[in-house]
Formats: structure tokens, C-alpha cells, sequence
């Protein structure tokens, strides 16, 4: 029975519901000590002194490193650029601020002590001097030419500046009968993993080498990052990912904490380990998302979309993260949407505020992008009298492959069957039915819809900004060995973070080899025995990863095949791995275990003709082709039904209906699970989620009180309907997701919430729906 | 001043000298026991990533000085299964891909075993109201809830 396809349960879950699992908080080394940040409790300041001797006195307090010691030892923390992105110059972030700080959190020196709690103690000795200057925190205004610079080697407080252009947007502008003109405004919030961010960092005197156990999504991509910042051989270091909970993208960060924690281990020649806190990773960890989009969309009075055009505002914080293009350039690049226009215009402008930076969060922009047009085509339908789904229909690609004007290629699938699906789960006539039923009664329901095309595995970084690294995400190398009784270690550089690579990868090399599954382990996460990998992200496992594991597997079951020919006396190309035997196909009775196979290549080597190399390994590659700024193109149509209690503000959902499409299904229960986790996490930061600042810069949000994210009463329970359209690019036919409900989840909750109050005259075209955000639109709109 | 804290842990017994009077009973279980299973997701006692039943009740260890675990009976997510057996909570998680990450995972369990004693037949909204302190990023807690309302029936089959 073939494993691909089948909900097997994971293989992995053991360790985790005994309490096995290993995080990184969990491993203790010899001599370990432990580490605390002093962090700026300032938005904008001038660093004027920073002193660590009474800290020094403290007897538990071991060492410490400063923003001004560090400076000389670490270079500056990498930015990547896109193609075509023009980035006029880079700020100069460092691990350690040594001139002036830029957030709230910002680190400033660190700290080893004896023990977790005197670390805190330590750093609080540290005497730090600041001049506080105005903080910059509306990029409205920091945009302006006559603003103050953040940072004294920009010309302005514009970090990046992205121009893109496809199809003919002059003729749109041309043929519209109208354009339609709005202004939006999605609010900050970020991914908030469960676990932290942590890491222990080691240096060895004698072999000279840099150890790191470390919460990420990559390994590889880090190290290959600490060797440039801090100029050491990148052979000497090595990574290893324990078992990470949760990334959703933050933790493809490089963190600067790290970097900091790297000079501290060698300072000190001991390991020292950082933990956050919750309160520093809502302060200084990655936010994302804050955007505004003055958008234009010309229009046929028929209902025809003719084209889209986009000014973006990017609040980019006090320093650009590496990934700072990613979410700017994800959220422009998918205002088309899965829709048939001719004409796109977008330009995004990242601006320097006194905000934590803004880096990766599940979805990477392409939520932003979703809402603005999802949103539009609900207004426009209002405008035009026509029902949201009718005009949808009218404009939404009809067939695939479809070249989009921003360049992307949707490779497969029906996205009007899709939505027809998705209607037919909710029984969308009766709905509007029911909703002007309850309309008369004074209830407020609404149906919100979103279609979306995903996009998965990115992979448009340029060397733009030369002077840093820049990953690749179009290729993947597994290596898979047989050890001496038949049982195969497949090795992988990725890191899994909730996302099931031990059972998923396991599945297919067992089909690949023709292997019982419980004979496959997959191992992961450490960059001495894996294969260089660009890490966990962009919905790449799918669609790159598991093909190389296809690859890598059938290159070791013709090894294996090779041997056993040998041993059977038949031909090569005659040979079949089934259920653990190698046999000649077609003959019965003429097999052998693999585990027989195994022993005579590696130990009865000399049994074997010359041309057969001893031991059973294989590695290989996979190149995928790309199709715009991605490599393949899951989507998916959301509809949630909702009801606003307009004397309390909250949503209640009444259905949430969920299709979509990410190719061959691998297994449909990790797929699923991925799906509503995703929307979840969408459904969070629309309605509760977010990272407020006061006009001082100080965070008002610094824990888990007043940072709300979803508990299980507020989470509705979603159907799903799996479509599955191959692929036609991958070997496999995997589209790769994961992304995905977190990008649909947004633009729906947000035109059902705004279909439900709209006959009270709120026109919502700004996030976050908090129950008093909707009051206040009520009352607004009562005048 | 520093303490002694003898505690019995998963039915064994722990004796623990110089216990300074401020650590917290998570860091307790975690540093001087190494039982890392019980994890630590916040500061402000919300994400109940660190809950342990504490004299027959759930409670987040962050909540409470490890001093006042001297006497105490603690059960932490290592003691849950019964030698090799699973709990039908721990088989429940697996079989319905309640858990992703993992990170959340032991609290969970330990908070539904409450909820079970409380509630031998729940529904699902008495599943989510009472997991309501207890934080999951990943899942959407739609399978968390399917893996409750699973080991709740395995339970009561058992039981019958
Ligand atoms: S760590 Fe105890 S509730 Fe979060
Ligand atoms: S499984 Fe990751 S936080 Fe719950």
C-alpha cells in the first residue's frame, strides 16, 4: 500500500506527549552559564554611556559585552533585496546598539551570570545613560522630506523603495468608466510562538569551533549568516535546531541577540545560554504586517476590473530585518489576486520608525495584498448593486495556467470550482436568505468571502545589496543511508516547527525505496550531518523538499538493487524493492531481505565485482523551476459566517467554511491541520491581535494580558474540503502550503464583519475588528 | 534563606537542599529535577504551558515558589502515562493530531486530565471553556478538542 495520500499519525508525537521533546530550554551543558539583555527602555535616544562595573561586582555576575566592545567584533546584521528593489543605503544595525537606540527593547549589552534569576539581577546593575529624543513612530509622517533621519547615513527615513509595474496600466486607466479609490490600514501584530526565542551558544579553545543549540527555522542559512557578521570560518561553526515550538516564519530571523550571545561565548569560553521572556520577545522579536495601501482600481461599469494600482507604506521599525523586502513586496505582488487584470502598478516604500523591526510572519505579506482587493471588489460590489460573489465570478481566472500581470505563472487548478465548492458548504442563497431575515429582527450577520492564490516557496532574493549572503529557496539535498541492518536515516537541513517533516518526508521514501515506514527515521535540524538547505519557509518543504526525498530515495533503492542483482543473479533493471525484499520481478521465490543486502554491502564487500562500491548512501538534488516569484501555486476560497453583537462589539462565528487546493496531498491530516492552525492564527490577528504603541514609543503590550491571542473559546470549528489538482512542474505533484490560512483568513473575517454591520452604515477599511474597535465604528457611523 | 523541599514527584521521591525561597516551582521541576517536559510560554501566568497537578489540582507552576512544594504530591506531564501505556489523553493527542509543535502539548495535557475528572462526558464547549488557559499557536485547538472529546469516550468505555 503506497503511503503517500494516507492520514497516518505522526512519528514524531510520541516524545512530545510523554514531555521527551526536547526544546532548547531543555538541554543543560557543562559550566553553563546563563544570559540576560539590557534593553532600551527608550524609543529614540542618544547612548551616551553604558557601564557594567557594578554588575561586574555582583558574585553570581561572570561577564558582560557592550554595544560599544561589540562593534569592532561583529559587522552589521544582513539585509537581502529583491530584484529590481532599489534600496537607497543601508541602516547600520548592530547586534548591540552603540550609538543611539531605535525601540523600546532594543538591546544594549549582555550579560552571564551563575544562574537564570542573578542574570536578571546582573543585568539590572548595569548603568546605562541616555538622552531621549522624539521618537518617530507614523510613517506618514517620518516619510516626509523634512522629517528627522533616523539614521544618520540615510538621506531620508525611506529604507527601501520597490517599484513594480506589469501589464498595461495606461489602458486601464483609458477604459475605465470609473476609478475606485480607498485608503487601508492593516495593524501591527506578529507570529508569538509558544516557545521563544532561545539559544546556547559554545565556544571549544582546542578545536577552535562555535556551537550553537538554537530555536530556528535555519540551521544552515544562520551559520553560513554568523560566519560573514562575525568573520569566522563557517566550517568551524555548527548549528543544531532541537525541537522547535513553533517558527511561523519569526524564527527565520537572524537574530541580533544571537550574534551578541556568539561574542559572549567566546569572551567567556564557557557556554551561555539566553532564553527570552515573553516580555522581550512581544518588545524586540520580529512584528510585522503594519501597512497602508492608497489604492486605485479602474473599472467598467459592467463590473470589469480593469486594473490595480498601490501606494504601499511599509512601517519598517528602527532597522530593516533581513527579510524586510519579503512581507513589502508579498503583500504588493498579490493585489491582483486570482483575478483578470490588465493593468498593476504598486509601489512600496519600507519606512525607518521607532518600532520594533518588521520581519517574516506566516503568509509574508501576500494576507495584505488579499485584503486590499477582496476588500475593494466587496465595496465596489456595493457601489455597483451587484452581490460580491456575482462580481468574483465575473473577474476570477477561468483557466490554468494563467500568466498574471505581476509576472507569476498559477500553474494549475479551478479556482470557479473552488469557489462553487465553497459556496455550495455554507449554501450561500439560503444564507442571504437568512441574513435578511435577521436583519429584521435587529441581528447583524454577515458572510464574508475571500479567494486567494498562495504562492509557495519564494524565491526572489538578489545580491543586491552584495555584501551580504543571500539564500535560495528553488533547490533542496537529502541524503539517505542505509545503515548495516536495512534501516534508512534520511537526512534533511530543515527544521520542523509543528510542520510534520518526520512523518511527511517518512512517507515518501518509503514509497521511493519500497520500504516498510518504520524502518525510515528522518533527522533534521543540524548542520554537522545535514545537507546545505535554505531552511523552513515559504511553503517550500512540499514543493522542493520532498521531491529531493523522492530523488535521494530512488538513487538508494537502485544502489540497494545493484547489490541484490548481484546476489540473485538476475539483472539490474529486473530488481524491485517490496515490502522490504529485493526481488526479481516476476519471479517469485527468487528474493532477499534488505536487511541481507545491507550486510553484504557493508561488510562482505569482497564478495562483490569491483564496480560495486561498498555501503549504501545516496544523496541527490532537486532544482525546481520557478513561475514568477514562486515556484508553485496552492490557493484556497474562505467563507466565514458571522454574527456582531452590536451592543458588545464581539463576533461570534456561526460556519466557517474552508477550500482549498495544494496539490497531492502527502498526508490529509497534517494538511488539514495545517490549514485550520493557519486560519486560526488569521482569525487571531484580525480580530484580537495587536501591537500597540503610545506616542512616546513605549509598548503597551508585553504580555500575554494585554497581547491576546486566540484560547479555544474563541475559535469556531472550520470545515474543510480538500481539492487536490497535481501539481504539473513537480515530480510528485506537491504545491506545498502551510501558509495558507493564515493569507485568506484576514480579507474573509474582515468583509463578514463588515457585511454584517454594513447596513448600519460602517464602511471598514482598517484593521485591527478588537469589539471596541467595532464599537467605535458603530458610533461613528451614528454620527 | 534557602530551603530543603522534599517532594514527591510521579510517585517518586525528591529531596532538594538550598532551594532559594524566590525560584519559581517550573524552574524547580525543570533546573533541580530535570523534568523538562513542563514548559515555560510566558510571563503572566496566561499560556498554562507549564501546568502540573499539584496536590490533585491543575496548576500553572509558574504560579507558585517551589518552597511550597515540600510535602507536596506533583504529577507532571512525565508521570501521566502508566509505565509503557499511554494515558487515553496522551493516545487521544496522537491519534487526532492534536498537537503540532508540541510546545503546548504537556500543559494541555494536564489541564484536559483536570477537566475530565470534573467532566467525564463533556461536550465541546465545555472542552474549550475549560482549556480556555491554555494557549496553542498552532493547532486552532479544533483537534484539541477532537483529542479530549476522543480520550473522554475511551475513558468511559473503560470505566463501563
Ligand atoms: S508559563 Fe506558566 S502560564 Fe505561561
Ligand atoms: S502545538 Fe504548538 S503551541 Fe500547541
Amino acid at each position: 500500500m503506497p503511503m503517500i495520500g494516507q492520514s497516518i499519525k505522526r512519528r514524531e508525537d510520541l516524545k512530545y506527549v510523554t514531555g521527551s521533546g526536547t526544546y532548547v530550554d531543555d538541554i543543560t551543558l557543562p559550566g553553563m552559564l546563563y544570559a540576560a539583555f539590557v534593553r532600551s527602555p527608550h524609543a529614540h535616544a542618544r547612548l551616551l554611556g553604558v557601564d557594567t562595573t557594578k554588575a561586574l561586582e555582583h558574585p553570581k555576575g561572570i561577564d558582560a559585552i557592550t554595544g560599544a566592545e561589540a562593534y569592532p567584533l561583529a559587522g552589521p546584521m544582513p539585509v537581502y533585496s529583491y530584484r529590481e528593489a532599489a534600496v537607497i543605503k543601508k541602516p547600520d544595525y548592530r547586534c548591540l546598539a552603540h550609538d543611539r537606540v531605535r525601540f523600546v527593547g532594543e538591546p544594549v549589552a549582555l550579560v552571564a551570570a551563575a544562574d537564570r534569576y542573578a542574570a536578571e539581577d546582573v543585568a539590572e546593575l548595569v548603568e546605562v545613560e541616555y538622552e531621549p529624543l522624539e521618537p518617530l513612530m507614523n510613517p506618514d509622517e517620518s516619510i516626509k522630506p523634512d522629517s528627522p533621519k533616523l539614521h544618520d547615513n540615510l538621506d531620508n527615513n525611506v529604507g527601501l523603495r520597490i517599484e513594480r509595474r506589469g501589464g498595461d496600466m495606461e489602458a486601464a486607466y483609458r477604459e475605465a468608466d470609473f476609478v475606485f479609490k480607498r485608503r487601508y490600514r492593516m495593524h501591527r501584530h506578529t507570529g508569538t510562538p509558544i516557545e521563544t526565542r532561545g539559544c546556547i551558544a559554545q565556544y571549544n579553545t582546542g578545536t577552535q569551533e562555535l556551537t550553537l543549540h538554537c530555536s530556528t527555522q535555519i540551521p544552515h542559512i544562520l551559520k553560513t549568516h554568523l560566519s560573514e557578521i562575525l568573520d569566522f570560518p563557517e566550517f568551524k561553526i555548527r548549528v543544531i535546531a532541537p525541537d522547535v515550538g513553533g517558527g511561523f516564519g519569526n524564527k527565520l530571523q537572524v537574530p541580533p541577540e544571537v550574534v551578541a550571545l556568539c561574542l559572549l561565548a567566546i569572551k567567556t569560553r564557557r557556554p551561555v545560554k539566553w532564553i527570552e521572556t515573553r516580555r522581550e520577545s512581544l518588545m524586540a522579536f520580529l512584528h510585522a504586517r503594519e501597512q497602508t495601501h492608497d489604492v486605485e482600481i479602474p473599472m467598467k461599469r459592467d463590473g470589469t476590473i480593469l486594473g490595480i494600482k498601490s501606494h504601499e507604506i511599509v512601517n519598517a521599525g528602527g532597522y530593516l530585518d533581513a527579510r524586510i523586502s519579503g512581507p513589502s513586496l508579498g503583500a504588493g505582488m498579490w493585489l491582483p489576486g486570482p483575478y483578470m487584470v490588465k493593468g498593476f502598478h504598486v509601489d512600496i516604500d519600507a519606512v525607518m520608525t521607532n518600532k520594533c523591526p518588521y520581519g517574516a510572519y506566516r503568509g509574508f505579506g501576500s494576507q495584505m495584498g488579499a485584503l486590499v482587493i477582496e476588500r475593494s471588489l466587496d465595496l465596489i460590489a456595493r457601489e455597483l448593486s451587484r452581490d460580491p460573489v456575482d462580481l468574483r465570478k465575473q473577474n476570477v481566472i477561468k483557466e490554468t495556467p494563467y500568466k498574471c500581470v505581476t509576472g507569476h505563472e498559477f500553474d494549475s487548478g479551478d479556482y470557479m470550482a473552488g469557489l462553487d465548492k465553497a459556496l455550495e458548504m455554507v449554501d450561500y442563497g439560503a444564507l442571504r436568505a437568512e441574513q435578511a431575515r435577521l436583519r429584521e429582527e435587529g441581528r447583524y450577520m454577515g458572510i464574508g468571502v475571500a479567494m486567494a492564490v498562495e504562492g509557495a516557496g519564494w524565491n526572489t532574493y538578489t545580491a543586491a545589496m552584495a555584501q551580504h549572503y543571500v539564500p535560495t529557496l528553488d533547490y533542496a539535498t537529502v541524503t539517505m543511508r542505509m545503515d548495516t541492518s536495512g534501516n534508512v536515516k534520511v537526512l534533511i537541513g530543515d527544521v520542523a516547527c509543528g510542520t510534520s517533516h518526520a512523518t511527511t518526508a517518512a512517507q515518501v521514501a518509503a514509497d521511493a525505496i519500497g520500504l516498510p515506514i518504520d524502518t525510515i527515521e528522518v533527522v533534521e535540524g543540524d548542520t554537522a550531518v545535514t545537507p546545505y538547505d535554505s531552511g523552513t519557509r515559504a511553503a517550500r518543504f512540499s514543493a522542493v523538499v520532498l521531491p529531493a526525498v523522492a530523488e535521494s530515495g530512488m538513487a538508494l533503492k537502485k544502489k540497494v538493487c545493484r547489490v541484490g542483482a548481484h546476489l540473485l543473479e538476475g539483472a539490474e533493471e529486473d530488481m524491485e524493492i517490496v515490502e522490504g525484499q529485493v526481488q526479481v520481478r516476476g519471479v517469485p521465490g527468487k528474493s532477499l531481505p534488505v536487511s541481507r543486502v545491507a550486510r553484504v554491502a557493508y561488510s562482505e564487500v569482497a564478495t562483490l565485482p569491483h564496480e560495486i562500491p561498498a555501503g549504501l548512501e545516496a544523496t541527490e538534488s532537486f532544482k525546481a523551476p520557478m513561475s514568477g516569484l514562486c515556484i508553485t501555486w496552492p490557493y484556497s476560497i474562505h467563507i466565514p459566517v458571522v454574527e456582531v453583537d452590536i451592543e458588545t462589539g464581539t463576533v461570534k462565528f456561526l460556519r466557517y467554511a474552508i477550500v482549498h487546493d495544494c496539490g497531492v496531498e502527502v498526508n490529509p491530516m497534517v494538511v488539514e491541520g495545517q490549514v485550520v492552525g493557519g486560519t486560526a492564527q488569521g482569525v487571531g490577528g484580525t480580530l484580537l491581535e495587536e501591537m500597540v504603541y503610545d506616542e512616546d514609543g513605549q509598548l503597551l503590550t508585553t504580555s500575554f494580558m494585554d497581547y491576546l491571542i486566540p484560547t479555544a473559546t474563541d475559535m469556531p470549528s472550520f470545515d474543510v474540503c480538500h481539492l487536490q489538482t497535481a501539481a504539473p512542474q513537480i515530480p510528485g505533484g506537491y504545491k506545498g502550503m502551510g501558509e495558507g490560512g493564515c493569507v485568506y483568513a484576514y480579507a474573509a473575517v474582515v468583509n463578514a464583519v463588515a457585511d454584517a454591520i454594513e447596513p448600519l452604515g460602517v464602511e471598514i477599511t482598517s484593521t485591527p475588528l478588537s469589539p471596541s474597535r467595532i464599537l467605535e465604528l458603530l458610533r461613528e457611523a451614528r454620527g | 534563606m534557602a530551603r530543603t523541599v522534599q517532594a514527591t514527584v510521579n510517585g517518586r521521591k525528591y529531596y532538594e537542599e538550598n532551594v532559594e525561597p524566590r525560584l519559581l516551582l517550573v524552574h524547580f521541576l525543570r533546573d533541580r529535577l530535570g523534568l523538562t517536559g513542563t514548559h515555560v510560554g510566558c510571563d503572566s501566568t496566561n499560556c498554562g504551558a507549564c501546568t502540573v497537578m499539584f496536590n490533585g489540582k491543575a496548576v500553572k507552576s509558574c504560579t507558585l515558589l517551589a518552597v511550597r512544594a515540600d510535602g507536596a504530591e506533583i504529577t507532571t506531564i512525565e508521570g501521566v502515562a502508566d509505565e509503557d501505556q499511554l494515558h487515553p489523553l496522551q493516545e487521544g493527542f496522537w491519534e487526532k493530531h492534536g498537537l503540532q509543535c508540541g510546545y503546548c502539548t504537556p500543559g494541555m495535557i494536564m489541564s484536559a486530565l483536570q477537566l475530565l475528572e470534573r467532566h467525564p462526558d463533556p461536550d465541546e464547549a465545555t472542552v474549550r471553556q475549560e482549556l480556555e488557559g491554555n494557549l496553542c499557536r498552532c493547532t486552532g485547538y479544533q483537534n484539541i478538542v477532537e483529542a479530549v472529546l476522543w480520550a473522554a469516550e475511551r475513558l468511559k468505555s473503560a470505566g463501563a
